[in-house]
């Protein structure tokens, strides 16, 4: 049964708000990981596929998401669950003003990471646009409770703008589905199967503000300039699992509701109208986070800066289409991957060095060899140099572009990976290497672990998939991201 | 049997690097393990190519790879075994130079890491000149770039060290962008972006040129694109710097020459652009290597001098095929070819001793140094060889390389009579290279005559010792290869006569190789007699003083009293007349304090000289972006107000505009 | 029923202006009420008689959640953290109501080139809905007050939802009932999240949470 894969965490979430003991707790939450991977290889390997339904169903593309979510939610799990091991119940000094704080309470947080995977789960298998926004809604109502787990002043700052930028987003996307609705006269259910079937019967001018509003709507969750204000704050003040599933998973999502609508509106024959918006706001994207990325203070927020980039990258992609809508579907794996990893990484390094400011690490490979080395694994891979996943991702958009004959685009497009790519070395590099500034004395505590195996394990096996993404990818694979690129959606 | 050899050879060195990872605790193991696989994956790879090269012949591979647009094709002919022979060559060489180099780090660095990154570099360069699909040669060409990078980072505690690693990151970088975009053009619609079926689409010739000559050019040093490389190659240790000036930037015109040909028929212009490029590149080269003090800086400039005399032949071939001259293109490619090899052969001779001189005296300031020829009579020996081969003096090898570009540069010349285009650009390269002779003459007699003859101006430079023998072994082996292609030069054309008729495909090939070989048959003879007449010459003297009592005294103090080392010429000062005379070029600054007064205190003159380039084209593109970018900044201040009204006014906007 | 649909639209936009004009806390909060009521009359208004029993359904609920149950959650909000009025808004208020009325124009603008089948009997249906949203994110914009801005994303979400009241007769009653149980959590996180804050910072002066910047 499809559904199952939203009620299991959903169930399994309920129950660790209700559950006292610790073991329990965060048993549950490993065994909703594993079983919501269980549950989606499952579904991979079905051969037939249950598309057909109202509500729900899985095409190509809603099993490509799934399956991101869920490889990037059990990688987390392990580490959430080392993670609270370690600093769940002692009070924590904050990094940047250095108060003690308590966090919030454990059974909340696990609840809310099992409530996050199954409404997130809701979104990649619904097949109607309203339940699809409804879905969409609740990933932020559950996850807003994620990000002030340490609960101080700026993490709460944080959810608050967190959730008033992306209630009023949602709200928007809301308004598109009504306009969609305007669009099939009143009468059309907001079915996608119905919608792509009927689109020649939408009325155009309707649908063209429906796709605006969408747009804006779920770009604002996706992260997309000028609507991406949260994102920086909430990803640098949550815990780096919440900012890994945040970037990871949850900006797919709402791409995923930007998807859906683009692909309404092709079937329309509104192809280049919508797909001439994704490029203009994939761009604008990439432009606004190179020029935070350039002197940017805090590596976190440089880790949030590179999603909105690459949330442009894949806009950009799905806005040229063919071969460049191929590259999109894949870099969002990529970029899933690589972003959930970097942010596992950079949590231990804030954990270690204590600081979030780029000037306070220093020498990581000789602190912490393998975080190191992960470190610069995870920078070369995510902008995008061979032989490593996004490479690959990144060089089938540019091919889809110039096959289009979008020249321009593609110049542009490279520039700003150029120097996104300086950027980020600026950061990093001095990171990795060199020695601490004498004024700026850290001592890593001795007697706590600095690269515990709950640390090492999933960003190792994240980091050989983004490898293996980059060298090998088998023909059936491929044609697999080529069909969750075609906008007609099954299989 | 070919392509065995050369998976063979990178299989070697793959294994090399993965052993060398894990036998990183202990330095010696590791340097034995790096260096042994170096040299046996040299031997084999060299053999493949020696055979190609001989036989003239093609020898590919082609097994799907199961990636997007990518397969694993690799293929020798003449070009790439031309290219293989030198990057095998000074790898092998480096790798034993290397054993003996890194001790001094045992136990103070991670040596199974370096040697790890050192046979990745050179499989990776391997793997450069055989590819022949788009995505393996990106591959390759990224997996060059970062393993030579980790070896500059290799002392990251030194902040210029990590300056350098990160401007080194970005020019290839920057590179690497330019060649996606010039394989992607080229692949156009097809699936695949195997070399062979590459087209060129209409019109589009001229943007893949300067897209290939910006990502080429990038990884070869050509002038502006060069900063990266006085930074980049000092830094890293200095077999590496060996391999990184010798043959890394080499693959630059390597890709080069292999995209021109893929294009298809050049345009005139290209073969101009070209010989600007190596002229500008030639001679701000050897202007700045000449106000240097580090030595490995200088050395690194003068890779950008002599990569602008390749490319000046480079000019001249494509000049050649586009005015239809096959001599000018025969002579002007074997010369930038055999001077990639000759180049190859003395920079990293001359890094090898560079290396020796720091590894001795632990210094690379020239003004710390001296005195070194009685303390280390070998290294100074093949140090000496070194320099006058690369100031084109004959008998050495790098006049030969030289030799033929001036033989097609005063063919088209004297051919025109009147004073035509081509004619023209015959002259810039005379003019050029001779200009480039007598500058990098008399840089070397600077970085001899300071390093190497005089007092000691340093403790530790007196305190200099005669380096471990694996290091010697590599210098004199390098010294005498220079000796043997300046005394055997048709030989050497022998080896890039191949190349010449894979690539220019005409008859006239052989008959100008011949033709050169005859000319090169009578240098040679003067060289021999040269030396047999030194030799004869040393022996009567030695003879004649044998009968004589010889007594050793100070050098010769010029009437002080009490000479004292600081009273020596300095590498700045040495140099002074020249650099003054290009002051409106270079650009250095001056640091003086003169004496004044009755009683003069303390006086000082310091000399200081930028890469203008770096200074004043690149610091402030650089600088514009970053102010643009903190206005920017401003955008996100805070309020969430601000950024409900930045969504307000897109719904605005795009519904006012959009909908119609 | 077309006179009534009228009256109940014009209705909205008054309050939209009611909105924009005042100061007080407990008055924003009360209008919003009004604007429940408005809400759930002018869907029924839309259907033929006699209304399907879903719909008379639809629009009690409507009535109880944003007329009774939301209100009530706001006003505790508003006593638990004791902010009472304005105290000084981004943009001033008579200035507000000016910018309303160009929002207003702008309104009526953009929907020019939209025409629809449905709800045709009122041309002022679909502008009245915008505006009530541009209302929401005016509100938004320009105060200070979190708690009032908490209100502004709950006027917003009436202007959207009355554009689904318009299609509520044909769209399917699981979806509507979806976005108000939606509507219902996110203010109620909204409300908790702005009662942690007054907690951790004395006051919910959006002043204080512009810390996080670049």
């Amino acid at each position: 049964m499809l559904i199952s894969i939203v009620l299991i965490p959903l169930a399994l979430g309920l129950l660790a708000l209700v559950i006292h003991s610790k073991g329990v707790r965060r048993g549950l939450l490993i065994i909703g990981a594993i079983s919501h991977s269980i549950m989606t290889a499952v579904q991979a390997l079905q051969k037939t596929h249950p598309t057909t339904g109202i509500w729900i169903g899985l095409d190509s593309t809603g099993l490509l998401f799934l399956s991101i979510t869920s490889i990037l939610f059990l990688a987390v799990a392990v580490y959430t669950v080392g993670y609270l091991g370690r600093d769940s119940d002692r009070k924590v000094m904050d990094s940047v003003e250095g108060f003690l704080f308590r966090n919030e309470p454990e059974a909340v947080f696990i609840a809310c990471l099992l409530l996050f995977l199954s409404s997130m789960s809701m979104v990649c298998i619904s097949r109607d646009m309203g339940l699809l926004w409804v879905a969409v809604e609740a990933t932020t109502l559950v996850s807003a409770p994620l990000i002030s787990f340490h609960s101080h002043h700026r993490s709460l700052e944080a959810r608050w703008k967190y959730l008033l930028i992306c209630s009023v987003g949602i709200a928007v996307a809301l308004l598109g589905n009504y306009f969609m609705a305007f669009a099939g006269h009143g009468k059309i259910h907001l079915n996608l199967d119905n919608l792509i079937t009927g689109a020649a019967s939408l009325d155009q001018a309707w649908l063209k503000a429906a796709f605006l509003m969408l747009l804006v709507g779920y770009g604002t969750k996706m992260g997309m300039a000028p609507m991406h204000t949260w994102l920086p704050d909430a990803h640098s003040e949550s815990p780096s699992m919440v900012s890994a599933l945040l970037s990871g998973a949850l900006l797919n999502c709402a791409f995923l509701g930007i998807f859906r609508a683009h692909s309404v509106l092709s079937a329309a024959g509104l192809g280049l109208f919508s797909g001439e918006l994704l490029v203009f706001f994939g761009m604008f994207s990439m432009a606004i986070a190179a020029a935070f990325m350039i002197r940017q203070s805090d590596y976190k927020r440089m880790l949030a800066y590179s999603s909105i980039e690459h949330m442009g990258i894949m806009a950009l992609g799905l806005g040229i289409g063919g071969l460049a809508s191929t590259g999109a579907m894949l870099h969002a794996v990529n970029h899933s991957l690589t972003k959930g990893m970097l942010f596992l990484v950079s949590g231990q390094i804030l954990f270690t060095y204590g600081s979030k400011k780029t000037d306070d690490v220093r020498n990581v490979i000789k602190t912490m060899p393998l975080a190191g080395i992960l470190w610069l694994f995870g920078f070369l891979a995510i902008t995008g140099a061979p032989p490593f996943g996004p490479f690959l991702s990144e060089m089938t958009i540019l091919k889809g572009m110039l096959q289009s004959g979008r020249l321009f685009v593609a110049a542009g497009y490279l520039m700003l990976l150029g120097v996104i790519f300086i950027a980020m070395a600026r950061i990093v590099i001095p990171m990795a290497f060199g020695l601490p500034e004498k004024s700026k004395s850290f001592a890593p505590s001795p007697d706590i672990q600095q690269e515990p195996i709950w640390f090492a394990g999933p960003t190792l096996a994240l980091a050989a998939v983004i490898l293996v993404m980059g060298l090998y990818i088998p023909g059936f694979v491929w044609n697999f991201f080529g069909k969750a690129a075609a906008m007609t959606g099954g299989f | 049997m070919i392509m065995d050899l050369m998976l063979a050879s990178l299989a070697v060195l793959l294994f090399g690097s993965a052993v060398c990872v894990f036998a990183g605790g202990s330095g010696k193991s590791a340097s034995l393990m790096g260096a042994i696989t170096s040299v046996t994956g040299a031997l084999l790879a060299m053999g493949a190519a020696g055979t190609i090269l001989w036989t003239g012949k093609e020898s590919s591979l082609h097994v799907p790879w199961q990636v997007p647009f990518g397969s694993f094709y690799i293929a020798v002919d003449p070009l790439s075994a031309f290219f293989i022979i030198t990057i095998s060559l000074v790898c092998a060489l480096a790798a034993i130079y290397g054993t003996a180099y890194m001790d001094i780090y045992r136990g103070k660095k991670n040596l199974g890491a370096a040697w790890c990154f050192f046979n990745l570099l050179f499989a990776s360069m391997l793997l450069v000149v055989l590819s022949r699909n788009g995505i393996l040669f990106l591959i390759a060409w990224e997996g060059m770039s970062l393993s030579s990078f980790f070896l500059v980072m290799f002392e990251h505690e030194k902040a210029e060290v990590r300056e350098a690693g990160w401007v080194y990151l970005i020019a290839a970088h920057v590179g690497q962008a330019c060649l996606m975009f010039l394989f992607i053009l080229l692949g156009g619609q097809n699936a695949s972006l195997d070399f062979d079926k590459f087209t060129t689409p209409v019109g589009a010739a001229a943007t893949l040129f300067i897209l290939a000559l910006a990502g080429f050019g990038a990884k070869a040093g050509f002038v502006p694109m060069h900063v990266w490389l006085p930074d980049a190659h000092p830094a890293a240790p200095s077999h590496v710097s060996a391999v990184m000036s010798g043959v890394m930037i080499k693959t630059g015109i390597y890709g080069l020459v292999r995209i021109v040909l893929l294009i298809g028929a050049p345009a005139q212009w290209w073969g101009w652009t070209l010989l600007i490029i190596g002229a500008v590149s030639g001679i701000m080269g050897v202007l700045f290597a000449l106000a240097q003090h580090d030595i490995k800086r200088l050395l690194a400039y003068h890779s950008v001098e002599n990569i602008g005399i390749i490319c000046m032949g480079l000019g001249l071939w494509l000049l050649g095929v586009s005015i239809n001259n096959p001599v000018l293109a025969t002579l002007g490619l074997m010369g930038g070819l055999l001077h990639v090899l000759n180049h190859a052969l003395f920079k990293s001779l001359l890094f090898f001793g560079a290396g020796s001189v720091a590894h001795a005296s632990g210094t690379r300031n020239m003004d710390l140094l001296g005195g070194l020829l009685k303390r280390m009579p070998q290294t100074s020996l093949t140090f000496a060889i070194g320099a006058a081969a690369i100031c084109g003096l004959p008998p050495l090898n790098g006049f030969i390389s030289e030799f033929l570009i001036y033989l097609g540069a005063f063919g088209i010349v004297a051919k025109a009579g009147t004073l035509g285009s081509p004619a023209v650009g015959g002259l810039i390269a005379l003019a050029s290279l001779g200009l480039i002779g007598g500058l990098a003459a008399a840089c070397f007699a600077k970085v001899f005559g300071i390093v190497f003859l005089g007092e000691p101006r340093s403790e530790n430079s007196a305190r200099a010792h005669e380096v471990p023998r694996p290091m010697l072994f590599a210098m004199t082996t390098l010294a005498a290869l220079c000796i043997i292609i300046g005394l055997a030069g048709p030989l050497a054309i022998k080896l890039v006569t191949p190349v010449a008729r894979q690539l220019i495909g005409d008859v006239k090939v052989s008959e100008t190789s011949a033709m050169a070989c005859g000319i090169l048959w009578k240098i040679s003879l003067a060289g021999g007699a040269l030396i047999i007449l030194s030799g004869v010459f040393w022996g009567l003297r030695s003879f004649l003083l044998s009968r004589r009592v010889n007594s050793t005294g100070p050098t010769w103090d010029c009437g002080y009293l009490a000479p004292n080392n600081r009273m020596q010429y300095t590498a700045s000062s040495f140099a002074w007349p020249v650099i003054g005379m290009f002051r409106w070029l270079v650009r250095p600054k001056l640091n003086v304090r003169f004496t004044k007064g009755l009683f003069p205190q303390h006086a000082e003159i310091s000399s200081h000289t930028d890469d203008i380039f770096r200074r004043n084209l690149f610091a402030p593109i650089f600088k514009l972006i970053i102010e643009l970018a903190q206005r920017i900044h401003r955008l996100q201040e805070g309020r969430n107000q601000l950024y409900v009204l930045y969504i307000a006014i897109t719904i605005l906007i795009l519904l006012l505009v959009k909908v119609r | 029923m077309s006179i009534w649909t009228n009256i109940f639209i014009l209705g909205l936009v008054l309050t939209d202006f009611r909105l924009l004009a005042t100061s007080r806390l407990a008055t924003v909060i009360q209008t919003t009420v009004f604007q429940a009521f408005a809400l759930s009359a002018f869907m029924l208004t839309m259907a033929d008689r006699p209304w399907p029993p879903l719909l008379i359904f639809l629009a009690l609920l409507t009535l109880m959640v944003k007329g009774l149950v939301l209100p009530w959650l706001l006003r505790r909000a508003m006593r638990e953290t004791r902010a009472q009025r304005e105290i000084e808004p981004i943009v001033g208020y008579s200035a507000s109501v000016l910018v309303g009325i160009v929002l207003l124009g702008l309104s009526f603008l953009i929907f020019i080139p939209l025409k629809t089948s449905v709800s045709q009997e009122s041309a002022f249906l679909l502008p009245a809905a915008l505006f009530t949203t541009l209302t929401g994110l005016m509100i938004i914009i320009s105060r200070k007050n979190a708690l009032t801005q908490v209100v502004g994303y709950l006027v917003m979400e009436n202007g959207v939802y009355a554009f689904g009241a318009a299609l509520a007769v044909e769209e399917p009653l699981l979806v509507e009932m979806g976005v108000l149980l939606d509507v219902f959590v996110a203010v109620f996180v909204m409300g908790i999240t702005v009662y942690q804050i007054s907690r951790e910072f004395d006051n919910i002066d959006t002043d204080r949470l512009s810390e996080l910047k670049d």
